[in-house]
């Protein structure tokens, strides 16, 4: 008696988990695509956002590469997109982590412009091999100078950026200033109300990022108004934007430091079937944007 | 048969979910420092609770009455699971408002209350029917709530109501009035609970007028001499 009540109810609760289970599985094997395709397209709009389309001409989210750096936040794996213009490197756009939010991390899209001519073609460069179609102008020994150039970091004035950039020695042109493009956060749990003010869909703050130029040699506006910088904090919530700001921050010192050797690394980021859907959109949302011209 | 018009009564009033039963407390004073937000784990428990309803009232007469929770929990986790995913994959900004929400409903333990209360002693078309009237309560509490808390905290009315039902409502926010610094105590957690617990005590109060209505002019006689209220 006993025994065949257990083994039934047993086989019952079996069933019905199998049942859920496929159930489960089903929906997710049919709509996998289409989420992926989902998260694709928003991907692209806000890389379309921080990156406006006047300054890149190739496939943005197809180009791109893996790095494992602590300075972006954590030792997760972060995308970096690169953009190109005619052929010439115009701009990174980070994916970082704020480790320090008032709720655990935060993610967040940084879309830098930066110098076409990166890492000088014209010193030392012997070789001008392409690595690949959209980074023609760049050659391997640009890798070598930018690391040189980290060595003897000789603090330059900002002037110098308006130099002609060939003219410039390797370690010059590692030093110039930067001009951020937009930040986005992708991924945040800061408490609504408060800390979600971060979010473009609930207040414009993220935009004081936008058309801000950025030098390693001047980081002190790099903080909250509370700490002595330029962002402003909300009332009541002052950790979430401190920790975004200074994610911004060490992103663009990344960037800064690294960017001729992100821009010859090899991509990693394989074209999709959904090519054509998301040139589409590509053309589609490509909003127009209110960063001048440099 | 079951009368509909007392299970709308139950439902939105006598045993309110949030209200009189006090099930799913989590994801509500979690998620009720705006209207919109009310409104949108509102709608998305009431989806949720309809279809576990209709699930567990037609497979009731299958299920031995040892195993009927497990197998309730299973079907209610995998109606949230295939919602969520079928959101994430259609109405993909609809999801990305309510993400948070969404694995949130299956800690809500109204919609297993009224799987194990009704739907397992009823018909598909009266639990479908008490589904959707318990989903309404709980949503009429989430939106007062939200919209309370929204109103003495940051000023506004239905901020971020494009979220939910698109662009067309990007200009529905109503401010009130501004403020530089949000009342920190409605928007926080303790808020939630305070305006709770004034929910709650309003709804006892009306009870209690109208239970005081429906008694005999004679009881009431008899209380004026016993107090010197009345």
């Amino acid at each position: 008696m006993m025994k065949e009540s257990l083994a039934k109810n047993g086989l019952m609760l079996g069933a019905f988990a199998v049942v859920t289970t496929a159930l489960i599985a089903l929906t997710f094997f049919g709509t996998q695509d289409k989420i992926e395709q989902q998260k694709q397209q928003k991907l692209l709009s806000v890389l379309n956002e921080v990156v406006p389309s006047e300054f890149h001409d190739n496939a943005l989210y197809a180009n791109c590469t893996e790095v494992n750096a602590p300075e972006l936040g954590n030792k997760k794996a972060h995308k970096i997109y690169r953009a190109t213009l005619n052929g010439q490197p115009s701009a990174l756009v980070l994916e970082a982590t704020a480790p320090d939010g008032y709720s655990g991390d935060i993610d967040i899209v940084v879309g830098v412009k930066v110098d076409a001519h990166v890492g000088g073609n014209t010193q030392g460069g012997s070789s001008t091999d392409s690595l690949d179609g959209e980074s023609e102008n760049l050659n391997i020994t640009a890798l070598a100078l930018s690391e040189l150039a980290e060595l003897d970091s000789t603090p330059q004035k900002s002037s110098e950026q308006d130099e002609n950039a060939s003219d410039i020695s390797a370690p010059n042109t590692n030093r110039i200033s930067m001009r951020v493009l937009g930040v986005r956060v992708i991924e945040h749990k800061e408490t609504p109300g408060l800390g979600d003010k971060i979010e473009l869909a609930v207040s414009n703050w993220i935009t004081e990022f936008s058309d801000k130029p950025f030098s390693p040699d001047n980081l002190a506006p790099w903080q909250v108004k509370k700490d002595g910088g330029e962002f402003d904090q909300f009332t009541g919530a002052t950790i979430t934007p401190r920790a975004v700001v200074r994610a911004v921050r060490e992103a663009l010192l990344y960037a800064q430091a690294n960017q001729s050797a992100l821009f010859n690394a090899p991509n990693t980021c394989a074209i999709t079937d959904s090519v054509e859907t998301i040139d589409a959109i590509n053309v589609n949302e490509a909003q127009p944007h209110s960063v001048e011209e440099l | 048969m079951t009368d509909f018009r007392d299970l709308s009564l139950q439902g939105l009033w006598k045993n309110n979910p949030a209200l009189v039963q006090l099930l799913g407390l989590c994801p509500l004073l979690a998620v009720t420092a705006t209207f919109i937000n009310g409104l949108g784990l509102g709608l998305a428990t009431m989806l949720v609770l309809i279809g576990s309803n209709v699930t567990v009232s037609l497979v009731r007469n299958v299920v031995r009455n040892e195993i009927r929770i497990p197998v309730f929990v299973m079907i209610i986790a995998a109606f949230v699971t295939i919602v969520q995913l079928l959101m994430n994959a259609y109405t993909y900004d609809l999801y990305l408002a309510l993400g948070i929400f969404i694995p949130l409903i299956v800690t809500n333990c109204a919609i297993i209350g009224r799987a194990e209360a009704f739907a397992s002693k009823n018909g598909p078309l009266a639990s479908a029917y008490d589904g959707f009237m318990m989903g309404l309560g709980f949503t009429a509490v989430l939106v007062i709530l939200g919209g309370m808390r929204e109103i003495l905290g940051a000023g506004t009315l239905l901020a971020g109501a494009d979220r939910l039902f698109g662009s067309i409502a990007e200009n529905w926010t109503i401010t009130l009035f501004n403020t530089e610094n949000p009342f920190l105590l409605a928007i926080l957690p303790p808020g939630a609970f305070l305006g709770m617990g004034l929910l709650i005590a309003i709804k006892n109060s009306i009870d209690a007028k109208l239970a005081a209505k429906q008694t005999s002019p004679a009881v009431k006689a008899e209380r004026v001499r016993v107090t010197a209220e009345s």
